[in-house]
């Protein structure tokens, strides 16, 4: 928009010719390459299709547009019912997937063409459009709540586990509160915690309500030193007025806190880092909100917390 | 000077377009043979049943395929021809259909209402909030630039770009503000996409896209004079004044409604038109037919290959329509250089 105020060229490109050859030539191969993708998909979709026919009323051929929802199932053990997954999902090594795309961007036509069974996602999955549209198709939809506490993650496990006629959602069910009890012997009760998110160039912003990161501070039983919903931008200044009794630094590739201390060095007069209360967090378990991997890495971390406390004075 | 003829451009690129609509009918994730994908369209229009089609398959074709097609067509049309207008009025190569500041009011338009409105009512608020922002911000730097003396296009221009400005840091503020799920929405919603077109869309951008078609064709000897100045087409006798309101009007009116159909599309509207003045010629009565029809070509390639590139998932196609196009312009350019 500002080039154009700039701009005093004329039409000087329209008084030249060109001929159209080069255009019909592209739009032509352009064509033929389409044509050849799109038959090779449909041949192997095909194959693939008839290959694995219904036997029974349980579904067989799993959509999941969830992270949670994929974890689930594969501690269910019907990881192998999936047919693909979004692109939040995580596969175990060795393992992948056709991948569906982000969750609320969903593609119908790419969906429909998997010949799934039953589609399974948070309320986040979407648009509504498509998924009215494999509705019509015939596919079934189940639409979880989102996961943002431990009783939700457990609702959502018997959910699924009966939608997918799975037999092994008691002991999933039974592990998980196991946890919650650890999780409570543990707790955080009465401390004061932020959960930090480092951006580029090391800018903070810090966890409020409603996110994955205020969810995981619920799961410590600590309270969480931000009053808003959402993620907001912080200085270091005022992360030390706010004085957190533990600081949880979300990471995602297993980088340690040195770098925070190194890009932050006035933190090291903050009550949780002299305490030894600063620790990392997997934050790929919080993608789509508290995962059964979250719930073991708030335990790690309550774990590591009381070992912290019990060394330094 | 070796252009090429209007008649045998328009022969060329009508079958073209129409060798891809029926391209895009037959294309997909899933493999569907032309001629039963045809059929399925027949059998919904006259209530038959000849298609060996299984019904999901039909309704493939019908409630995703068919409009979407549609709607890329008659978007392309009405896209390319708004640019074309508007760099002739403009006199400014430059000129592309946001430049009276549509597209920015409609993405203010729809900001507000991914912002704003709850989750599940976002589908309808998205495009009514959209042409709502685009066609309002169009009239106000209308306004802005109408005096007693005329219509200025200097200050209609810098209207623009202020208002432009104003829009993005509106856009900003709320993107700040906003949390990670509305800002992924907000995101997608600027890379434009023709997933989600409906038969509401399709007819109304049909209707709009004849409509442009019709009364730009009957302003083009106007614009053609307006090309030699706005004070000489006042002496050869042409109303300025109306034309400017008239065209302005339709731009809003049809940029508008593209984008808030299917956001924004960036590109067609500012290249496309430069594009037919390579191959046959500033004269507006050539230039918006073919504009049109390549116009409509380009959004709808950029929509084949948005299907077929990550499947089962699908990219945006605003991110398609430079990609494709930028490469195919920059080869016209070339063309051009060798020839001087």
């Amino acid at each position: 928009m500002i080039s154009l105020a700039a701009s005093r060229a004329q039409h000087s490109l329209s008084d030249h010719g060109f001929s159209l050859a080069y255009a019909r030539t592209l739009i032509t191969g352009g064509l033929s390459l389409w044509r050849t993708l799109a038959s090779a998909l449909g041949l192997w979709l095909t194959l693939s299709g008839t290959a694995t026919l219904a036997e029974s009323t349980v579904p067989q051929r799993l959509l999941s547009a969830d992270a949670v929802v994929t974890e689930i199932l594969l501690s269910l053990g019907a990881g192998d019912r999936l047919v693909a997954i979004d692109a939040a999902s995580s596969m175990p090594a060795g393992r992948d997937l056709p991948r569906l795309g982000y969750h609320r961007g969903l593609a119908a036509e790419g969906m429909i063409a998997l010949a799934p069974d039953l589609l399974i996602g948070s309320e986040q999955m979407g648009p509504p459009h498509v998924l009215d549209a494999l509705d019509r198709a015939g596919v079934e939809v189940l639409v979880l709540p989102y996961p943002g506490d431990i009783d939700t993650l457990r609702r959502n496990v018997q959910t699924i586990a009966d939608a997918v006629g799975a037999a092994s959602g008691d002991e999933v069910l039974a592990a998980l509160s196991q946890r919650a009890r650890g999780l409570q012997a543990h707790s955080l009760a009465g401390k004061t915690a932020a959960f930090l998110l480092r951006g580029e160039g090391g800018a903070l912003r810090m966890a409020g309500t409603g996110t994955g990161g205020g969810g995981f501070i619920a799961l410590t039983g600590a309270d969480n030193v931000a009053g808003y919903r959402g993620y907001r931008a912080i200085t270091a200044e005022g992360l030390l007025e706010l004085a957190p009794d533990v600081l949880l630094l979300a990471d995602t590739e297993g980088r340690g806190s040195d770098d925070f201390l190194e890009r932050y060095p006035v933190m090291r007069f903050s009550p949780a880092v002299r305490a030894g209360q600063l620790f990392t967090v997997d934050s790929n378990t919080l993608v789509a909100g508290i995962s059964i991997a979250a719930v073991n890495e708030a335990y790690r971390l309550l774990v590591d917390a009381h070992s912290a406390r019990v060394v330094s004075p | 000077m070796n252009r090429i003829p209007l008649l045998p451009s328009l022969v060329v690129l009508t079958l073209v377009l129409l060798a891809l609509c029926l391209t895009s009918l037959s294309s997909g994730v899933m493999n569907l043979p032309l001629s039963q994908a045809l059929l399925a369209i027949g059998d919904h229009l006259f209530g038959a049943s000849v298609s060996s089609l299984k019904a999901h398959e039909q309704a493939v074709v019908w409630e995703l395929r068919l409009p979407r097609t549609a709607l890329a067509v008659f978007a392309g049309i009405m896209l390319s021809q708004c640019g074309a207008v508007m760099q002739g009025l403009f006199r400014n190569p430059l000129a592309d259909p946001g430049v009276i500041g549509v597209s920015s009011g409609a993405a203010v338009g729809a900001v507000l209402a991914i912002f704003f409105s709850p989750q599940s009512m976002v589908w309808w608020t998205v495009p009514v909030s959209a042409f709502s922002g685009g066609f309002a911000c169009s009239l106000f730097i209308y306004r802005l630039a109408h005096s007693n003396l005329g219509t200025s296009i200097l200050v209609l221009l810098l209207a623009g770009i202020a208002v432009s400005a104003f829009s993005f840091s509106i856009i900003g503020l709320l993107s700040y503000l906003s949390d990670d799920s509305r800002l992924r929405d907000l995101t997608m919603w600027q890379l434009g996409s023709l997933a989600g077109a409906n038969a509401t869309e399709v007819w109304m951008s049909a209707v709009v896209a004849g409509v442009l078609s019709l009364r730009f064709q009957y302003r083009a000897s106007a614009l053609n004079a307006m090309l030699l100045g706005e004070a000489e087409a006042r002496h050869l006798g042409i109303d300025v004044e109306s034309l400017k309101r008239e065209l302005i009007i339709l731009t809003a009116l049809g940029v508008g409604l593209a984008v808030a159909c299917a956001g924004v599309i960036s590109f067609i509207g500012l290249v496309v038109p430069h594009a037919v003045r390579t191959l046959n010629g500033p004269d507006h009565r050539s230039l918006l037919p073919l504009s049109a029809l390549l116009g409509g070509t380009l959004l709808l390639c950029a929509d084949i290959v948005a299907r077929l590139a990550v499947q089962p998932a699908e990219l945006p196609v605003g991110l398609l329509t430079a990609l494709l196009g930028a490469p195919f312009f920059v080869m016209l350019l070339l063309q051009l250089k060798e020839r001087a």
